[in-house]
């Protein structure tokens, strides 16, 4: 035994002489986290830059006293409840309009028709049409705007819809008076103008998902989501720095050389096992460490973080050895496993996280360990704890021991 | 010259033959492209797609209306869950987001009493934030004919000196649903650029992302082998034997070139006929932007082969680098969805211009003109890149 750990820390002293090494280790994982943390915003907020959004209003309102629809949209996209969301600029013409979206000044434009006024008060005829012309390049910041504008368009309709709505079951209810008809029709249409701003009967509230287990919702920082695939997957090229020393000691001649001496073959492929184990554990524990004191990431319970943290070492040193296993020279395994660790990140949302979320994406990261690692993570990070990550742990555990059985087996066949 | 073709050939040829080499350059990049492809949310906004678990459907007149207008919103894709189901449906991405429709939601609509829902969502999510956005103009119509309802009966009501019955709501539900179905103001949206169908989509963003990410990955084997041939004493020799620095130098970089420009090539022609994307509306404008990026991944190549001595740190570097200039250049993901300030700070870097390139050749309409500026940002880099890496250049 104490020959194969004294392998084992020659291999682990070896690594940390190595500064590419500890570079892809390291310095690459936080670098990533702090630069995709900061893409999302800072801290504990996530914001996405406000959308460039220019207006053309046309509408010169229905007549003296009455005000101007066109005025009332421009208004709601100015208002302070978008202004983080959108900058509002006033143009005067729809070509201006759309050269600034076409130039890439502006994000979107809404162009507000010359009628719009005449089109609600049923004074002109047919209807009115508001042109939202934007990048195609972009979804979000446009599609802000046209919720913004679809909104108000439907406070317009409603408003329309009322009054008529209002005037024809006076009718039906025995009203004949034209002016006793037009004054209902008009205050209905105040009424819903005036109320539409204020209570809405159905309201909706927001909030992150509550782990099962978990006694309320808890909400992680963005740069600790993002350390968390980083931190999986680069424990994977830390893996299979280790992993590849039985390479370079065979391609060296000292792997030979160590088999002359009365070792058993199994001590020495032992101890070279037990330092990838080893190497791995280290790197999680120091980039959680880092996480905790630079992103202020909190983990939860010490408990479930041992253990997965435990989990997540075994199954990427399984996958350093299993990848290394197969190729023949240093040169091969270094690629090949890039090749495959890069392929497990994709398949496993380690870039995209929760950027981009849809249904198979959660049946196809399953297929990958590093897939059921990163739900168990999240899971913790969410607040959850033994019975939320107890699939995970199992699942990815079952693959640590198939990998390892695999690498043991082709290891064996070529050296033992 | 002579001496540089022999290179170029002499690397060719142990590119086609390194298996590895073409994982990278070709399998991992279309891999890629289709996986993200299909993850990414479409610009189609016919398309239906993103799934939204909705709880609470006990069966009265209210949520059944509200649980088919959430399906005929084309955007969503409606599955029903039980409330302790959706968190965990959420949390684990089996759905961009959840809705939950409290008890007693049926009773206080028809009551007209206030009524507050629960979205249930990952902060981060992209299609969480178009999934509430098509909800909340669901609820915002519901809200309107509620008011509309209300406003034109009690308003009756009034005149006739009554109160609003349910009789006279019931009358006035149905004039304001047909003034409703037929409103005086809609909202068009157009896309801007030449091709109306034109529209930001997950292969749209997956492509061009494979291409910028992919590129270094494609230098990995000539510049692997640089740093091994440096190592074994090979650079040393051709040097001795009379072959100048200069020739090495242009034999590796002409390598990179081809090899990542066929491959540029390769994603390209996948693109547009297996995606529909329309690449070859501005050939001349295509082309720039192709060799730029294959010099300047050639002159990446150089550099980190010039400045590494060990194939460790070579690979190391070059998949660092790749992952940081897709990250933050926006091959990953759009950078429209990122932090204030970080568009800014990503546009100092070539892959963001190379990004923007694309798009707009593809969704603009963008000619030779209009990349001229990107690509410039671009052959900056190049120079520094390729200065830097003559600087550090060592046979030994």
């Amino acid at each position: 035994m104490m020959r194969a750990l004294s392998i084992a820390w020659k291999d682990t002293v070896h690594v940390y002489r190595d500064f590419a090494g500890l570079a892809m280790m390291f310095i690459a994982p936080l670098v990533l986290a702090t630069v995709l943390g900061a893409a999302f915003g800072s801290g504990d907020n996530f914001s996405i830059a406000a959308a460039k959004t220019v207006v053309v209003d046309q509408d010169a309102g229905a007549g003296a006293g009455m005000p101007a629809a066109g005025a009332t949209l421009v208004a709601a996209l100015q208002s302070p409840e978008v202004g983080d969301l959108l900058t509002v600029t006033e143009v005067d013409s729809p070509e201006a309009a759309r050269e600034a979206v076409d130039s890439g000044d502006a994000a979107v434009a809404v162009i507000i028709p010359p009628g719009l006024s005449d089109a609600l008060t049923g004074t002109a005829p047919g209807k009115a049409e508001i042109e939202i012309y934007k990048d195609p390049a972009l979804t979000v910041g446009p599609s802000i705007a046209e919720a913004v504008a679809e909104s108000v368009v439907q406070s317009f309709n409603g408003s329309r819809a009322a009054a008529a709505a209002a005037a024809r079951l006076a009718v039906a209810q025995g009203l004949t008076g034209n002016a006793q008809i037009a004054d209902i029709a008009t205050k209905t249409a105040a009424v819903v103008a005036m109320e539409a701003r204020d209570d809405a009967q159905i309201t909706l509230e927001q909030r992150n998902p509550v782990v099962a287990g978990a006694e309320k919702e808890k909400r992680p920082n963005v740069a600790s989501q993002v350390l968390v695939g980083m931190m999986l997957f680069f424990m994977l090229f830390g893996a299979s720095v280790p992993a590849r020393s039985v390479l370079d000691e065979h391609r060296n001649g000292t792997l030979s050389r160590l088999f002359t001496t009365p070792t058993r073959r199994g001590v020495i492929l032992g101890g070279k096992f037990i330092a990838v184990f080893v190497v791995v554990l280290v790197q999680a524990i120091i980039l959680m460490l880092a996480g905790w004191l630079l992103f202020k990431a909190d983990w939860g319970e010490p408990g479930p973080v041992t253990a997965l943290l435990v989990c997540s070492a075994l199954v990427a040193a399984s996958l350093g050895l299993v990848t290394v296993s197969f190729a023949k020279t240093p040169g091969q395994a270094g690629a090949v496993s890039s090749a495959i660790f890069v392929f497990l990140g994709l398949v496993s949302g380690n870039f995209t996280g929760t950027i981009v979320t849809s249904g198979p994406f959660a049946t196809v990261r399953r297929v990958s360990p590093i897939g059921w690692l990163m739900e168990g993570w999240s899971k913790l990070l969410y607040g959850g704890s033994w019975g939320s990550i107890a699939l995970p742990v199992l699942v990815a555990l079952g693959f640590a021991v198939v990998l390892f059985a695999v690498s043991v087996f082709f290891f064996r066949r070529r050296y033992a | 010259m002579r001496r540089t073709r022999h290179i170029v050939g002499k690397e060719l040829l142990q590119n086609l033959r390194d298996p590895l080499a073409l994982i990278f350059t070709i399998v991992m990049p279309l891999v890629f492209t289709v996986f993200l492809g299909f993850l990414i949310p479409g610009g189609d906004e016919n398309e239906s797609g993103l799934p939204l678990a909705v709880a609470g459907a006990d069966g009265s007149p209210a949520v059944t209306q509200l649980m088919e207008a959430l399906e005929a919103t084309p955007l969503l894709e409606v599955k029903t869950m039980t409330s302790a189901e959706i968190d965990e449906a959420v949390q684990d991405q089996k759905v961009a987001a959840g809705l939950l429709i409290p008890e007693g939601y049926g009773a206080a609509v028809e009551a007209g009493r206030q009524v507050t829902l629960t979205f249930v969502r990952v902060q981060t999510s992209s299609g969480a934030q178009s999934a509430r956005q098509a909800v909340e103009s669901v609820l915002s119509g519901s809200n309107m004919a509620t008011l509309a309802t209300q406003a034109a009966a009690e308003q009756v009501a009034t005149a006739l000196e009554n109160t609003a019955d349910d009789g006279l709501i019931g009358a006035a539900r149905a004039l304001v649903e047909a003034q409703l179905a037929d409103p005086a103001v809609e909202v068009a949206t157009r896309s801007g650029g030449t091709s109306v169908a034109a529209r930001m989509g997950g292969f749209e963003q997956s492509s061009k992302g494979s291409m910028v990410y992919w590129v270094l990955f494609g230098v990995m084997s000539v510049g692997g082998t640089m740093v091994l041939e440096r190592q074994r004493g090979l650079l040393r020799r051709l040097n001795a034997i009379g072959v100048r620095a200069r020739e090495i130098i242009g034999g590796k970089m002409i390598t990179m070139i081809i090899v990542t420009f066929l491959q540029q090539l390769l994603l390209v022609l996948v693109g547009r006929f297996a995606f529909g994307i329309d690449y070859f509306s501005s050939p001349a404008a295509l082309l720039l932007i192709m060799v730029s990026l294959s010099v300047m991944a050639a002159a990446f190549g150089l550099l980190i082969a010039s400045v590494f001595r060990t194939e460790g740190g070579f690979v190391a570097t070059n998949v660092i680098t790749a992952l940081l200039l897709g990250a933050l250049g926006g091959a990953w993901f759009p950078l429209e969805i990122t932090s204030p300030g970080f568009t800014k700070v990503a546009h100092v870097l070539p892959s963001a211009w190379l990004m923007d390139s694309l798009h707009g050749i593809t969704l603009k309409g963008w000619g030779i003109a209009d990349v001229l500026g990107p690509m410039g940002v671009v052959w900056i880099w190049i120079v520094a890149l390729f200065v830097v890496a003559v600087w550090r250049y060592r046979p030994d």
